[in-house]
């Protein structure tokens, strides 16, 4: 309760923040619809080439980029400005400032801001996906829509714990702007949906960089039906990914000596 | 001094253009092969496998080349911060000084990485006709004028506005879609295809690496000359209204 309402505090000020900047906020906003645009132009363009991919037609594709966007959006409000920036905040030496802080550094560094400006974004986003499941030939079923939420915030969790993972190795390795490259490239194996990939390639996205967890798993359910063995292994990844993220965070903080001293 | 200050970190360099454009490659052809073969069809728009192997290796190594990120943001902030004042008492202009440092990274970069697509494309065996590199090179360091002058433009926004920085996030996304680095721009339907292949955009990704992997012909590459040309033409002049009135706006110490 008390980190929930520090991240109240924290909402409100980067509201206040954001409102500084308006065009600039505009710009961003934009720039997301753009991106979206981007991805969808993909698919849209290949399915005038071709009725499925994978056994995936249209419909079901348009439901996997819904559940993209959801997640990317999600990021986008929570994390991205605070993961960018934690590269900064070791260069800098403010870091400091937030380890003598009598809360949770990893908390900390995680979620101090917020990207407001993005909640049109989702509203978009959400819309888009009701449409999406909505215009799937079969119709889904209210346990489909609870395992998908379920697997959702699981899914989440593992992207928190991989990009923060990601961060932490700034801490260990001072500069390591290009490093963050490689979050970006790997990112991308995560925005096609799993079934599409060869066997070798559908293993490493669902174990050893499991990208496919981020929104491929959320979006199966609602495509291809209910999978017990992916209700069971999301929570077990995404609980021990977060762990690991901690134990790494804490391992690396020793290594901190701190720029501006 | 380009080549200089990109050296002095020389890991971040390392990964900056050997690691980068392999990775960047390998999920690219990656992401390419796992569509086509789910599609389950020999041909995608006219053009089998082995084209779209050798499109997705090359777009990547030659869209790297023509974005610009860093120099477009240093500008940015010399002119947030009032830097810039340092460079307009110097015996070159602010354009021609970063012009200068963005061809010479550029140049280093592709001296340095150009290998890797090359022995990627001979492992796999992907199409190339290796006489039109030359050509094709000549046509990225004219675009990369003319993507400068773009970001020039962007960067004279922060005379007037703060965080400009924004709007380069946004120039780039449209440049990927324009440039073809997403898609080949031939998969889109007409007219819009038409439209894009003949913007200047196009010089950047679809025409250079369409010429070398054999899926357009020469005449439409030497338009792509004129095609540029005509750009930078529009984007000097926005260029240079942008400069005077922002150096009228502008106080010395930043925006």
């Amino acid at each position: 309760m008390r980190y929930f309402r520090l991240w109240l505090s924290f909402l409100k000020m980067s509201w206040m923040a954001d409102l500084e900047y308006r065009l600039n906020i505009t710009v961003r906003v934009i720039g997301e619809f753009s991106w979206y645009l981007a991805q969808l132009s993909v698919f849209e363009v290949l399915y005038l080439h071709s009725k499925t991919i994978s056994g995936w037609d249209v419909h079901g594709m348009r439901v996997f980029m819904g559940c993209l966007f959801l997640v990317d959006v999600f990021y986008m409000i929570f994390l991205m400005e605070n993961m960018d920036g934690i590269s900064n905040l070791i260069k800098r030496g403010d870091l400091d400032l937030y380890l003598v802080k009598p809360i949770d550094s990893q908390f900390m560094v995680s979620f101090r801001k917020v990207a407001t400006a993005y909640g049109l974004n989702l509203v978009f986003i959400l819309s888009y996906l009701i449409w999406a499941v909505h215009d799937l030939p079969t119709p889904i079923s209210s346990y489909q829509i609870f395992s998908f939420l379920f697997l959702l915030v699981f899914g989440f969790m593992v992207l928190y714990s991989i990009r923060f993972m990601f961060a932490t190795l700034s801490v260990i390795l001072q500069d390591a702007g290009n490093i963050q490259f490689i979050w970006h490239q790997m990112w991308r194996l995560g925005t096609r949906p799993d079934p599409i990939y060869p066997f070798y390639l559908r293993i490493f996205v669902l174990t050893i960089f499991p990208v496919a967890f981020f929104a491929s798993v959320p979006a199966r359910v609602l495509v291809e039906g209910i999978d017990m063995r992916l209700l069971v292994i999301s929570p077990i990844m995404g609980l021990s990914l977060l762990w690991l993220s901690h134990t790494l965070w804490g391992k690396a903080l020793k290594h901190y000596t701190s720029a501006s001293s | 001094m380009a080549v200089h200050s990109q050296l002095e970190y020389r890991v971040n360099f390392a990964i900056d253009v050997l690691i980068q454009p392999v990775l960047s490659t390998t999920i690219e052809v990656t992401l390419w092969m796992a569509i086509l073969t789910g599609m389950g069809s020999d041909t995608l728009g006219g053009f089998g496998r082995e084209a779209y192997l050798a499109y997705a290796l090359w777009s990547t190594f030659v869209g790297r080349i023509t974005t610009n990120w860093m120099y477009e943001f240093t500008m940015i902030e010399d002119i947030d911060s009032g830097k810039v004042n340092s460079i307009l008492v110097r015996p070159i202009s602010f354009y021609e000084f970063y012009l200068s440092q963005f061809v010479g990274y550029k140049t280093i970069c592709v001296a340095m990485s150009l290998v890797l697509p090359l022995i990627a494309t001979y492992i796999f065996k992907a199409p190339l006709i290796i006489e039109r590199i030359p050509l094709m090179l000549a046509s990225l360091l004219y675009y990369l004028v003319f993507i400068h002058t773009v970001s020039f433009c962007v960067a004279c926004f922060a005379f007037f506005i703060s965080k400009a920085q924004s709007f380069t996030a946004m120039k780039n996304l449209a440049i990927w879609i324009l440039a073809g680095e997403l898609i080949p721009l031939d998969l889109y339907p007409e007219p819009l295809k038409s439209i894009l292949i003949h913007s200047p955009f196009a010089s950047g990704v679809y025409i250079p690496v369409g010429y070398i992997v054999g899926r357009i012909d020469t005449p439409l590459m030497l338009q792509s000359f004129v095609s540029i040309t005509l750009g930078l033409a529009c984007a000097g002049a926005l260029a240079s209204l942008l400069w005077w009135r922002g150096l009228k706006a502008y106080t010395g110490t930043g925006a």
